[in-house]
């Protein structure tokens, strides 16, 4: 390993050390910094634990099936959706891997090295990859993949995480492995960025805009069908480059099919009862009621973790009557979160704070969680100026259960407050095509590993002033803002999380959203699938599974 | 489905043909007389009344608010303090169906404030009668063109899916009481309009719509205060009917995401929303709603039934 | 009767020439943004308006409607001067071509302010002229075409106003009006580099289809390939689960109304009607639930769901049980009703009367003479009804996860997506209409005392 160690390393270490840090979060920084993740292990005394399926019990071969959504699909940094990824993630690769303990590893990168003050990224490009088309992978695809991100006609979410910090212009190609970035501001979550599900590397020399037609990637899946509102059909690839626990190329798996089952629960319940299918991606849908209905199943396989996923309640800033903080904050004294969390999720998550910072993220700084206290929201509202209380009306998706539960009792707890709610139920559809625009609604949003990159995508303005696209209500706060961009470039864990502490402080005391409650999601598979492993945002790394029997 | 209405007003359709003498000034007291003598109607007038007691009545006989949450026992079934059991979020069953029936049958609600008289479901029917009953009324009245146009546009908002036009009325208009109105309302328009217009075709011959001719009354007289009394008896039966199907077409409105605005205890909705449980261990959220529908339903077809089959025995 | 039969044919045109604009007008005033439907919430106006011009729908209503109907390649075909031809590529992509002077296929392409022509011939020599760095040949990989790729600055003709135009087909599938040096800033998509700003570019763009009387449905704004595609495999799911529960049906139905119906009022007439309506008055997406519950979940008898993937269904019969069950459920009464109506009335007639009179015995009266004549109408009723049939089908489809024609119809009403829409409507007003005209015929021969004048 010629690799430098980045100082900030020692200093992490330091803190580990001395008991400021627990393991899991030394081990996360430190290879963000670039440190692999097996030396930072050791350095934290502690086995990196490989996949331990004996490689001897491995069976290849086979095929699982899997119910999944069959979206549309053109462009891979325009996806808004998890499952599609599921699909093409196969097909596809990332740069970088964060895997179920929010632990970033290299992936299309062989390494990367961040200079001391976190503006100057150096991106090594995996030698030796191929696509599947037989181009090889290198520089110019990384570079070509970035700007599509940054190309606002592209219109991809990776532009409102990326963009306070790069601009086309701060990419360098140095040779042909290896990238230079370098950044407007320091920051520290580029690695995990490189992760986002729309990050997909694309094939600088055939991609045109739909990858369906041009479907080359480095991964280890083939696209041999992909009907959409059907099915998509993987066929193993033979020269992956990575080599399973039994010494030979992975995948173990033939052939994976997704089908389109629809909306509804029940038939993808009842499929799974029956073994007509292996798995149901989850990853749209946050199926409580699928997990409820199948816990006690002999024949399913119940994989539960713990995420940053939640359902917010946000309120347009810039709209009466929640342009008014105290009507914010009433609003959101009017939640009776325990109550929320296990009549709408059955008690299966944790507790919000009204803070888009989860316990689980690194950054999370403890605070109090709010009390249900109507009677001083009803004060609230009568120095806003509605004594009377006020008519509002809730825009909410109605294929989410949850969310139409959570804004059930939450109409009926923020009655005594003087909040008259007026449920509008919509198809989901309808909602994704007005949710950055209603004035108050609740919207999903998907796990995160870094705080920092939740608060930049939806809290932010862009370099106009102007709020970020994903900014759904519109709120912009100049201090907050700034400890923001200061917590994006500050290392020291201590050091960040205080800076989390005033953030999260802002976000509570004024913040436009409201958030009661974080969920587990479940990876629900047959006993016969093997090599499963949940990840928070039920991404699926298909390469590893493989069928007993 | 809603097609169901207009097959059993076809079927109706082919019997009231003949049968359009249904009592010409029909008095209340034979009416009754009528009624009584026949056991279904009877029984489906107990079960009919039943429902309407119940909406009635809903605040004296349930203990609980149909919007009470109780987080403490979610999902529950049947048991002495629930006797239907409870729903997802904790909410007395008994009293949501109680409830229920007000908001189907006795109330319906403009928003949140304004409540009008006249349940949702009856409100639709309303709305379908009119429509269709003008335009029964004018196509069959004038004939000719009148007539052709007419009916090949009710035919071909007939042969248009159902669901489409709920989707895209409903979708178009976002959902609520009004909207989940007009949905059934210009759904069941096409059936009104063809069962109206055959009485018409025959009543139109009669001598004192020839004589109202002769009178020169207005067009408008003729239609509504010569042909339409004449042609009650039939459409009170077909409109019956289509009160039960009204109920069922705010179940599909509400599985399809676009029926009454949550938390509504209408019918329609509870049976959508319990859906859900059903696989997770409580089947009862979506059970009794279900059978409620059915009740009611089974009891204004016995009625009509009934009504139908002594008025001809009277005769 | 050739002449009734005339008449209702052109009804049928009729009616589903009504039902077609209906669907436009009400699609169209329809609340709902295609483009972010499409290209997701985030685009630009710039993007949406390019969409929608790319889509042909920035045009007026009436060509829209018109495009739909009769197509738009030959309105194409007078702008740009060239024989345009569809053909359908190895890996099943549809495309459309200019036939060039010498027959050869021509597609364009503007790269900054050159425009690029490919040609697409057959492989005939090995590994022939094919200009170097030829991407195209990766896409196509089929070895019998190749794909020629070079300058064709020449076909520019000057405008009125002096500027460089040309009318051409590009390779997505529009006709497209390119503009050489417009004053317009016009976004580029370069192979490599990604979008680059150029002047000139596309101004107009005529979506190219053939239309609904000839064919084609168009192509879906949700899925992105051609309706039919999706819509036939989906048509032929639903028309065999339809069929089967018709199947199923109807000989129960009929013969239980026709028990109800030969004693009104009885016993047996009650509990049959009554039954049959209560389970065709629960909503069927609870029956379904419910069946799934006990049969499925408790019994574990059959499967609960409707997974085909690429079998077809009646490969997997077991999996057509749950939704063909549900079906009955809810068709079951109605049927049943109509049909003991019908024969109640025929049991009150003045022949059946006579005929018991006569003495003959109870079954031949109810054989021989009831069930032919109390079994007219509701044959009839019920062919009036196949479009209840289908519609009602469609509930039962999401239940149980049956990838038919409602479930795609449903998706594509929630996503405003009207070729879809359309083409799924014309089927089923065909199918409705069509079989109310095959009743129509049946009744005659089956009524010989029905004369059409």
């Amino acid at each position: 390993m010629t690799l430098k160690i980045h100082p900030a390393v020692n200093d992490l270490k330091n803190d580990y050390d001395k008991g400021k840090m627990s393991r899991r979060e030394f081990i996360r920084f430190a290879t963000l910094l670039g440190l692999s993740a097996t030396a930072a292990g050791q350095m934290a005394g502690l086995a990196f634990p490989t996949n331990a399926s004996a490689a001897g019990a491995i069976k290849r071969g086979g095929k699982i099936r899997i119910a999944a959504p069959v979206h549309k699909v053109t462009h891979p940094a325009q996806f808004s959706w998890i499952c599609p990824t599921n699909q093409l993630r196969q097909v596809a690769e990332y740069m970088s891997y964060t895997d179920e303990n929010n632990i970033t590893h290299p992936y299309l990168l062989e390494s990367w090295e961040p200079s001391a003050d976190l503006k100057t990224w150096t991106l090594n490009v995996r030698k030796g990859i191929k696509f599947n088309n037989g181009d090889d992978f290198t520089a110019d695809d990384v570079i070509f993949t970035f700007k599509q991100w940054l190309d606002k006609n592209v219109g991809s979410s990776m532009l409102g995480m990326l963009e306070g910090y790069l601009d086309a212009n701060g990419i360098e190609k140095v040779s042909d492995s290896k990238v230079v970035l370098h950044l407007k501001t320091a920051e520290i979550g580029v690695p995990e960025h490189l992760f986002h599900y729309p990050a997909l590397v694309l094939n600088h020399k055939t991609f045109e805009g739909d990858f369906i037609k041009a479907p080359h990637g480095t991964g280890p899946y083939i696209l041999k069908e992909f009907v959409e509102g059907e099915r998509c059909v993987l066929v193993r690839r033979n020269d992956y480059r990575i080599k399973g626990a039994d010494g030979k190329s992975l995948p173990y798996l033939d052939t994976i099919e997704f089908v389109d089952m629809g909306t509804e629960t029940a038939p993808m319940i009842a499929a799974m009862q029956s073994g007509e299918i292996d798995m149901i991606d989850q990853g749209d849908m946050s199926g409580p009621e699928v997990y409820q209905a199948l816990k006690g199943n002999p024949k399913v396989q119940i994989y539960p973790v713990a995420t940053n996923q939640t359902r917010v309640l946000r309120m347009r800033a810039d709209m009466k009557p929640w342009s008014d903080n105290r009507v914010r904050q009433a609003l959101k004294l009017c939640q009776n979160r325990e109550k929320i969390l296990a009549l709408a999720y059955f008690g299966e998550g944790m507790i919000g704070q009204d803070v888009h910072v989860s316990p689980k993220h690194p950054e999370y700084c403890p605070i109090e969680t709010p009390k249900y206290d109507p009677e001083k929201a009803k004060k609230l509202l009568a120095e806003a100026g509605y004594p009377n209380g006020v008519d509002v009306n809730v825009a909410v998706g109605s294929g989410w259960k949850e969310i139409v539960r959570y804004a059930e009792i939450l109409k009926e707890d923020a009655l005594p407050a003087g909040f008259r709610i007026n449920i509008q139920t919509m198809p989901n559809s309808q909602y994704w095509e007005k949710w950055t625009e209603v004035d108050l609604g609740i919207t999903t949003w998907a796990h995160r590993p870094l705080g920092t990159m939740v608060l930049n995508l939806g809290y932010t303005s862009d370099s106009k002033g102007a709020p970020a696209p994903w900014n759904e209500s519109k709120w912009v706060d100049k201090e907050f803002s700034e400890l923001l961009t200061k917590a994006n470039g500050t290392l020291d864990v201590e050091e960040r999380r205080k800076i989390f502490c005033q953030l999260e402080k802002i976000q509570q005391e004024r913040g436009s959203a409201a958030i009661a409650f974080w969920i587990n999601v479940w990876t629900i598979a047959s006993k016969r699938v093997q090599g499963v492993i949940s990840h928070p945002s039920l991404y699926l790394k298909l390469e590893d599974f493989w069928v007993n029997a | 489905m809603d097609n169901t209405k207009s097959t059993s007003e076809k079927n109706q359709n082919s019997n009231l043909d003949q049968n359009i003498d249904v009592p010409k000034k029909g008095k209340f007291r034979d009416t009754l007389k009528i009624l009584f003598s026949s056991k279904a109607a009877t029984i489906g007038l107990i079960l009919v009344l039943f429902w309407v007691f119940v909406a009635l009545l809903a605040p004296y006989i349930t203990s609980y608010s149909p919007m009470e949450q109780d987080w403490k026992s979610p999902n529950k079934g049947p048991s002495i303090a629930h006797p239907l059991g409870t729903d997802e979020l904790g909410r007395d069953i008994w009293s949501r169906l109680a409830y229920g029936a007000r908001i189907v049958l006795i109330v319906m609600p403009i928003s949140e404030k304004l409540w009008i008289p006249g349940g949702t479901a009856i409100w639709g029917v309303i709305a379908a009668l009119f429509c269709g009953a003008s335009l029964g009324l004018i196509s069959g009245y004038k004939g000719g063109w009148a007539d052709e146009i007419i009916m090949r546009l009710l035919d071909a908002m007939m042969s248009i899916p159902v669901i489409l036009l709920y989707l895209i009325i409903v979708a178009a208009l976002g959902s609520s009481a009004v909207n989940v109105v007009i949905a059934i309302a210009i759904v069941g328009t096409p059936g009104v309009a063809r069962l109206v217009r055959s009485l018409t075709l025959d009543i139109r011959t009669r001598d004192y719509v020839r004589a109202a001719e002769t009178r020169g009354e207005t067009l408008l007289y003729i239609l509504f205060m010569e042909i339409l009394p004449n042609a009650k008896g039939p459409i009170i039966i077909d409109a019956m009917l289509r009160v039960g199907y009204a109920i069922f077409a705010m179940g599909t409105l509400g599985f399809l995401g676009l029926g009454m605005p949550p938390p509504s205890p209408d019918w329609g909705s509870m049976v959508a929303k319990g859906r859900e449980f059903i696989l997770i261990g409580n089947p009862w959220a979506s059970l009794w709603p279900s059978l409620a529908i059915a009740s009611l339903v089974v009891g204004l077809n016995l009625l009509a039934d009934g009504l139908r089959e002594e008025s001809m025995r009277y005769q | 009767m050739a002449k009734f039969i005339i008449r209702r044919f052109f009804l049928l045109v009729l009616t589903m020439l009504l039902v077609s604009i209906a669907v436009f007008l009400i699609v169209e005033s329809s609340p709902g943004n295609i483009a972010k439907n499409v290209l997701g919430a985030f685009i630009t106006p710039e993007q949406e308006a390019s969409f929608l011009a790319q889509q042909g729908l920035d045009k007026p209503l009436f060509q829209r409607y018109w495009f739909w109907l009769v197509g738009s390649d030959r309105v194409a075909e007078r702008k740009c001067g060239f024989e345009l031809e569809r053909i359908e590529t190895e890996s099943g992509f549809q495309e459309w071509w200019a036939k060039g002077e010498n027959g050869s296929l021509m597609r364009w392409n503007l790269e900054g302010e050159d425009l690029i022509v490919y040609i697409r011939k057959p492989n005939t020599e090995s590994n022939s002229n094919t200009t170097s760095n030829n991407k195209d040949s990766s896409l196509n990989s089929n070895s019998e075409i190749t794909i020629e790729k070079r300058k064709d600055n020449e076909r520019w003709v000057k405008a009125n106003d002096g500027s460089s135009i040309f009318w051409g087909i590009d390779r997505n599938n529009h006709a497209v009006l390119w503009v050489k040096g417009a004053s317009s800033e016009v976004w580029n998509f370069v192979v490599g580099t990604g979008w680059i700003k150029s002047k000139g570019g596309p101004q107009s763009y005529i979506p190219l289809k053939k239309g609904f009387l000839r064919g084609d449905f168009g192509v879906s704004l949700r899925t992105g390939r051609p309706v039919e595609k999706s819509l036939f495999i989906r048509l032929r799911n639903s028309v065999v689960l339809a069929g089967i529960a018709f199947v199923v049906v109807m000989p129960i139905a009929l013969l239980l109304g026709m028990v109800a119906g030969i004693n009104e009022g009885s016993f047996q007439d009650r509990f049959l009607s009554i039954a049959g309506m209560i389970f065709s008055v629960i909503p069927e997406f609870a029956t379904g639930i419910f069946l799934i519950l006990i049969m499925s979940h408790w019994l574990e008898l059959v499967p609960g769901a409707s997974v085909f993937g690429e079998k077809a269904p009646w490969q997997r019969p077991d999996m057509l049980i749950l939704p063909v069950l549900t079906l009955t459920l809810i068709e079951l009464g109605y049927v049943l009703r109509i049909t003991r109506a019908s024969m109640a009335e025929v049991m009150r007639s003045a022949y059946i009367r006579t005929a018991f009179l006569k003495g003959l015995p109870f079954w031949k009266v109810i054989f021989r003479h009831a069930a032919k004549n109390a079994l007219i109408a509701p044959i009839t009723v019920i062919m009036l009804h196949v479009n209840w049939l289908m519609g009602g089908i469609v509930i039962v489809e999401v239940v149980f996860g049956y990838p038919g024609l409602g479930q795609y119809l449903l998706d594509s009403a929630l996503y405003k997506d009207v070729n879809a829409i359309e083409a799924g409507t014309m089927i089923m007003v065909l199918l409705a209409v069509g079989t109310q005209l095959f009743a129509d015929v049946l009744y005659t021969f089956l009524n010989p005392r029905i004369r059409y004048s």
